[in-house]
């Protein structure tokens, strides 16, 4: 049974259970709340107000989510109120001293922290934005001020922003949560960055990744567990093709989770992996599902909900529930609602997870046979404005306009608008990264265009102060300049005929034809000299022929090839 | 309180718990059993053995450790019964129709798992042998045959050398531990490689990594979390020189326990790594240990065995125990030695550990810390045939009868046949040996003169048993020589180069030949044989230099 | 000289049958004669069926009807993987012009997604994950995942010799596989299939196949090794007393006949012909050139009129 008190203004749930006694703070700020530019600013809140208990005594942690910062702790009842106290007075007043110290500790972290498959899938599915920004990195960290901080913690960790839970007896008797007041902040609107769906990706990763938009409620937490549960079986179970498959649900907005499912494969078995869960998905989707797996996921369902329930387990998902302005559920209510899931409802939960499915594979192609909208890769329009034609390449092209940039590269174009501009990281040596809200990015490398170094103002003018991001300066080799190209091999890349052909056919028909010309000198010379000229021009006739043909079988295979 | 009992012939402990039934089965056979040409054997039964149990819905675990195997579960007491007792009767009949299927899942394992960061510490302390195995790739997985697996598992998954643990009131009905009969298996003496310690080597940048053995008792797991604590307060808190700062205990044997430390850091300020640690740990030998800090790992740890006996989480800890010969001990007594732990004791732990210590710098020295530098080669080679290596003569390759060496003009490397761990094969001809002390040398055809001889000769001398077949490599990872990948990344340039010069030089070549035949038929007839005589010397000599300019202008064309 | 027989309505009763109701728009007619085949014949008339013109309309009408018919989405599988091989016009990859690849790879996507939902539908179709083989060559989607279609199926029907058939071609060198791979998988299917199956045909075929790739050298088929495996081959499939004239025989005939043939063994050639009467398939004889010319002229090497 979980009860709601209240402590200092701050909504509470405790509930009791077996264990050591457990407190979390939780506010409604995270990640998605960020923007690019200055990416990494809840994070570094959240490390200063931990500093204090830098060596304590204490079993602690502080987690920074998409959409909620966690501070937790274990202990007995007066150790958590000290914590708690301490951590919200830290959050009233930030230690500023550590700052730079904390920026360089966060830098060490994310240099020892690879990517997961769940941020590329956010990032493809949203873009630049909200819960796409999980993939990207703290880039924003060094232009953060003490005054963004001091503006960024009095904004969002207040007593009306935050949710704590107890998991024990009573909620500890010293604890004093004393938070400046705010207001509870909504939940970003998730935006998106797929024009279709099913879609899907190609990007290199070890392991396949799957992601959909479900509505908030227990049929989407049982069909996640059955889906969990089909990729165990036929992906690792009965085809060996997986070790270790996952699924994981996410609140994505009030009312809608995000569900995401991840399963690894060696590298010469990500072809076979798609193919087996293409066909689980496309299994699902047409409701091939029995009564008896259903039964299955829903009693597993059930005692994990009670376990929960015995270790406290349940309460941390409750407090996020109320945080983003739902209302508990009390153990015997979801126990109520997973008994009623039916066969039915998971047949219809399918096919919707099956239509707003997002799919990562390193497997190139991707599933397009299967159905699956490959996810924008390119923007579909460029945007006018002053062309500057590239170094050495001369068919890529920069286009600098009022409204935004582009680069056109045979064809294809990459555009950032200003108004959709989510950061420009700018170094010293006068290269640019613009990023868009749709997660396309154009480079902007000054010394790779004729003319465009001058042009470079206007685009910095353009750019607001809070969008750009300065970066520390690159090493000389990481500087691009154009190469210098020898003209033997501008000639064959004009030219662009393959190598084999040149060797195996040209050549002899070339030699053959200056033999002819040699020939033609020496009978010159023998003719102009007196006799036996005649003898000669049979041998000429033949060898000008054999060389005719030659070229005419040179010029057949060579258009064959291109 | 810990109840000691015999359930179908293999000793039990029962131990009271709270929730649901938790029991494991645990066999003395780990990592440091297996012989490094058939790493990965233990692991194999380990995922075998649950397959009939239709494990999906239920919530249990296999873990193959280095020196166990463990089995465990929790539910109902059918459910517990019926997964023990299952594992049990596929142990005696292993499902060898999923043998193929189980190699390529512990094969996607280790890959999804990748190197973990102090994985080359044991086999730089211990070699290629027992307990310097977990640090390897589970490289004999390709080579295991179901024969080979029969004869594992009747030699250590038996009754005399498994023991039961059961957390809660009783040993679950119907639970039926048909094992076969066999004998408890000791384990192996942990041999070394390290001539003297404190030792150190370099690794990959951006990480320190360090461990010790220190005698097993309450102090040592004490140390372990006192100087996390105290590399946490000066690695991070003070200096921001790390994130991640972590120690981490295990037991080695019944009398001594490892203790492993981490620290990372940026690289550009990986310099500073190697001296804020060592100072660290000098300042525990030197006693300078805050007391604040003792009290509360102490307190922690009292807090941490209370709950866990309270979950009846203990028990099986004292299971362990009981295969290795260490006696079983009661909560109470270890709360007890735990609270009794001094300052000078966790001293006395950090002087055994220094002492001892291996540590792994971020590529940066350690000698001036007092650290002596870890053997990275052998100190003699093979009698035996020798091979240059193409890009450098003076670097060879000797291949004997008692082994194979590879040197070069400041190192040696020499593994023996008579102290061989395994001997990798590429169908391309491609060795690899991994001697008893680490030491390695590949064989590599493609880069010695007659290296095809060099690896039939190799292969006739190869012990019976080490030898593991590998599937064809990708033909980029055949390392190529040197000069021969010089030739042909200068190639496309060259090429285009010597294309044009065949095409000037023929009709040059033709046109002097013409002109020299020409001048040598008017020699006698002209007005000037002299003239015409030198003139036909200079076109017959431009017809020699056209003709040699042709050649090398071919060869390079057409290779040689 | 006795005419020789290449149309398959005239070696299988259910041919006709089949094809006069596809002609009809007959479904239910289809539906009759398909599910009283066996499983092999059932694949073959499929295939078969699906090799008819102009069904895309007809059968997709069926689907949308009855979108569980397994029989109806394999044959819609199978008929646009067919248009797309007439597409790519079984020239060489490098020869063939990019605006045709592209029609052709759609071809086989179109293809897929019938058949990915027909497999989801009817997990246990043999004739689907059959359809499913030559669109995963096709769309090159490698090794591993043919193997894994392949797997899926032999787990409901092992020894399902079309579906092998397929596999051994994905497993040659010039899909990508090794001779080594592409062996060991006829030798084992051999093996596998109880005596008297076809399934032996598939050694043949791997050596067939390694005759083209080494241009046709009559060396290679003439080695003692060779023509003792032809001769097992032969033994546990055509000339064992259980083998039976099930629906694609004339093929597996035809085969053996081909390589004893090219094997210069006229002895074993003259008994498969003889076996034959007067029956024979394009395929493989279409190696050599016009299939009438050729098997006429192999008949009477062998000393067959």
């Amino acid at each position: 049974m979980i009860e709601q008190h209240e402590v200092d203004g701050v909504p509470t749930l405790l509930a009791p259970a077996d264990g050591p006694m457990r407190a979390g703070l939780v506010f409604r700020v995270g990640q998605a709340d960020e923007t690019l530019a200055r990416k990494g600013i809840t994070h570094l809140v959240e490390h200063l107000a931990l500093f204090s208990f830098g060596a304590t005594d204490y079993h602690y942690n502080g987690v920074t989510g998409n959409a909620y910062t966690l501070f937790h702790t274990q202990g007995d009842s007066e150790e958590i109120a000290t914590f708690l106290t301490g951590v919200c007075a830290s959050l009233r007043d930030l230690p500023m001293t550590r700052v730079a110290t904390e920026k360089e500790i966060l830098r060490t972290e994310a240099s020892g922290r690879g990517t997961s498959v769940g941020d590329g899938l956010g990032l493809w599915r949203h873009g630049a934005r909200d819960f796409g920004l999980s993939g990207y990195p703290e880039w924003g960290l060094q232009s953060i001020t003490e005054d963004d901080l001091r503006s960024w913690a009095s904004r969002y960790f207040t007593r009306e922003n935050a949710v704590l839970w107890v998991v024990g007896d009573a909620v500890p008797t010293g604890l004093r949560l004393d938070l400046p007041a705010g207001a509870r902040m909504p939940l970003p609107q998730p935006s998106s960055a797929l024009p279709r769906t099913p879609a899907f990706f190609a990007s290199p990763s070890n392991a396949l990744g799957w992601d959909t938009v479900l509505p908030r409620d227990t049929e989407s937490a049982v069909f996640a567990d059955m889906v969990e549960r089909r990729m165990f079986r036929e992906l690792r179970q009965e085809a060996g093709l997986s070790y270790t498959v996952g699924v994981s649900s996410e609140l994505l907005t009030a009312d809608t989770v995000l569900v995401t499912a991840i399963a690894d494969a060696l590298p010469e078995k990500q072809g076979a992996l798609l193919g087996g869960f293409v066909d689980l998905m496309a299994a699902l989707r047409v409701g091939r599902i029995t009564e008896d797996e259903v039964t299955a996921v829903l009693g597993k369902r059930c005692d994990d909900l009670s376990q929960a329930e015995k270790n406290g387990g349940r309460l941390p998902g409750q407090a996020l529930n109320l945080l983003v302005g739902n209302e508990i559920e009390q153990l015997d209510e979801v126990l109520a609602q997973t008994r009623a899931v039916t066969r039915d409802d998971m047949v219809e939960r399918a096919a919707e997870a099956y239509g707003k499915g997002l799919l990562l594979t390193p497997v190139v192609p991707g599933p397009a046979w299967a159905g699956y909208a490959a996810a924008p890769t390119r923007s579909e329009q460029a945007v006018d404005g002053t062309a500057y034609r590239g170094r050495p390449d001369g068919d890529r092209r920069l286009i600098i306009g009022s409204d935004g940039v582009t680069l056109a590269d045979h064809g294809e174009f990459a555009t950032v608008r200003f108004d959709a501009l989510a950061a420009m990281l700018a170094w010293p040596d006068g290269g640019r990264r613009l990023i868009g809200h749709d997660a396309i990015a154009v480079s902007i490398e000054p010394s790779l265009y004729r003319g465009l170094s001058a042009a470079m103002t206007a685009v910095d003018r353009r750019v607001p102060d809070d969008l750009r991001v300065d970066m520390p300066p690159r090493s000389p080799d990481m500087i691009p300049s154009p190469a210098r190209v020898p003209w033997r091999r501008r000639l064959r890349a004009r030219l662009r005929v393959p190598h084999v052909a040149i060797l195996k056919l040209i050549l002899p028909s070339a030699m053959l034809s200056l033999a002819c010309l040699a020939l033609a000198i020496g009978i010159a010379v023998v003719g102009f000299t007196g006799d036996r000229a005649l003898q000669s021009v049979a041998a000429f006739g033949i060898l000008l022929v054999a060389a005719a043909r030659y070229a005419r079988r040179a010029r057949a295979v060579i258009r064959a090839m291109r | 309180m810990i109840e000691r009992i015999d359930v179908d012939g293999v000793p039990a402990l029962l131990a009271p718990g709270s929730g649901q039934t938790r029991a494991g089965l645990a066999f003395r056979v780990g990592f440091v059993d297996e012989p490094l040409a058939r790493r990965g054997i233990t692991h194999l039964v380990e995922h075998l053995a649950p397959y009939s149990a239709g494990v999906a819905d239920y919530h249990y675990n296999g873990a193959t450790g280095v020196e166990f195997t463990l089995f465990d579960m929790h539910g109902s007491d059918e459910d517990v019964a019926s997964f023990l007792s299952g594992v049990c009767s596929s142990l005696l009949e292993l499902p060898m129709h999923r043998l193929a299927i189980e190699k390529d899942l512990l094969r996607a394992e280790a890959n999804g798992r990748g190197a973990r960061i102090a994985d080359d510490l044991p086999m730089w302390r211990h070699g290629a042998r027992d307990y310097g195995m977990p640090g390897y790739p589970e490289w004999g997985l390709a080579a295991v045959t179901e024969d080979e697996l029969h004869e594992w598992v009747a030699r250590y998954f038996t009754k005399e050398n498994a023991v039961l643990w059961v957390a809660g009131d009783h040993v679950p009905e119907g639970l039926k531990l048909m094992l076969p009969n066999g004998e408890r298996r000791a384990l192996p003496t942990p041999s070394s490689a390290l001539p003297e310690t404190p030792a150190w080597f370099t690794g990959p940048s951006g990480v320190l990594v360090w461990d010790a053995l220190v005698p097993r008792g309450a102090a040592a797991p004490v140390f372990a979390d006192v100087l996390e604590r105290a590399m946490r307060r000066e690695m991070r808190q003070e200096s921001g020189l790390s994130y991640t700062v972590t120690t981490d205990y295990d037991t080695l044997g019944a009398e001594r326990a490892v203790v492993t430390a981490v620290a990372d850091a940026l690289p550009e300020k990986q310099g500073e790594l190697v001296g804020a640690f060592t100072g660290v740990l000098d300042a525990m030998c030197a006693g300078r240990i805050h007391e604040t800090d003792l009290a509360a790992v102490v307190k922690q740890r009292v807090e941490g065995l209370e709950e866990a006996a309270r979950r009846g989480a203990t028990v099986s800890g004292q299971a362990l125990n009981l295969l290795v010969g260490a006696p079983v001990r009661d909560v109470a007594e270890m709360i007890d030695e735990v609270r009794a732990v001094t300052v000078a004791e966790v001293a006395d732990v950090a002087a055994a550990a220094v002492a001892s210590g291996l540590l792994r710098t971020p590529g940066t020295r350690a000698d001036w810390a007092g650290y002596a530098a870890a053997p990275g080669f052998s100190d003699h080679t093979v009698d035996g045939t020798s091979y240059a290596a193409l890009a450098e003569p003076r670097d060879h390759l000797i291949i004997g009868a008692d082994g194979v060496s590879r040197t070069s003009s400041d190192t040696t490397a020499t593994v023996r046949f008579d102290a061989c761990s395994i001997v990798l094969a590429w169908p391309d001809g491609g060795r690899q040996l991994v001697g008893h002390d680490a030491m390695v040398v590949t064989v590599e055809p493609t880069l010695y003169a007659d290296g095809r001889a060099a690896v039939t000769r190799l292969d006739e001398h190869i012990p019976a048993g080490l030898r593991v077949d590998l599937p064809a490599r990708d033909p980029d990872g055949i390392p190529q020589p040197p000069a021969v990948a010089v030739r042909e990344r200068r190639a496309p340039r060259d090429r285009v180069g010597a294309v044009v010069g065949l095409i000037v030089l023929i009709p040059l070549a033709l046109l002097c030949a013409m002109a020299a035949f020409g001048l040598l038929l008017f020699i006698t007839e002209g007005e000037d044989p002299v003239y015409n005589g030198v003139l036909m010397a200079i076109f017959a000599a431009g017809l020699v230099v056209c003709g040699f300019a042709i050649h090398r202008c071919a060869r390079r064309v057409y290779g040689r | 000289m006795s005419t020789l027989i290449f149309d398959p309505a005239l070696m299988y009763a259910e041919v006709t049958p089949l094809i006069s109701a596809l002609t009809r728009r007959d479904w239910a007619g289809c539906r009759t004669v398909l599910d009283a085949a066996p499983a092999t014949a059932r694949t073959r008339l499929i295939v078969l069926g699906g090799e008819q013109s102009d069904l895309d309309g007809f059968l997709r009408g069926v689907l949308r009807e009855a979108p569980d018919d397994g029989a109806a989405a394999a044959m819609l599988g199978s008929h646009l993987t067919t248009v797309a091989w007439q597409i790519r016009s079984r020239k060489q990859a490098q020869f063939v012009g990019r605006d045709q690849f592209r029609a052709f790879h759609e071809m086989l996507a179109a293809a897929e997604e019938v058949l990915v939902d027909g497999a989801a539908r009817n997990p246990a179709d043999a004739a689907m994950w059959t359809a499913r083989m030559p669109t995963a060559r096709g769309l090159e989607l490698g090794q591993p995942e043919a193997r894994r279609r392949y797997d899926r199926l032999s787990a409901v029907e092992p020894n399902h010799l079309p579906a092998q058939e397929h596999l051994l071609q994905q497993l040659c060198p010039k899909w990508g596989g090794t001779w080594e791979t592409a062996f060991t998988f006829a030798r084992d299917a051999m093996r596998a299939a109880p005596p008297g199956s076809p399934n032996a045909v598939l050694v043949a075929e791997a050596h067939l196949e390694r005759w083209v790739d080494a241009n046709g050298s009559d060396a290679y088929m003439r080695s003692a090794e060779v023509i003792a495996e032809l001769h097992e081959a032969a033994q546990t499939s055509i000339w064992h007393a259980g083998f039976g004239r099930a629906h694609g025989w004339v093929r597996v005939l035809s085969t053996f006949a081909m390589v004893f043939s090219l094997a210069d063994d006229q002895p074993a050639a003259e008994r498969v012909f003889a076996a034959l009467g007067g029956f024979a398939t394009k395929r493989p004889w279409d190696y050599l050139g016009d299939p009438a010319a050729v098997v006429r002229e192999r008949r009477r090497r062998a000393g067959i009129g």
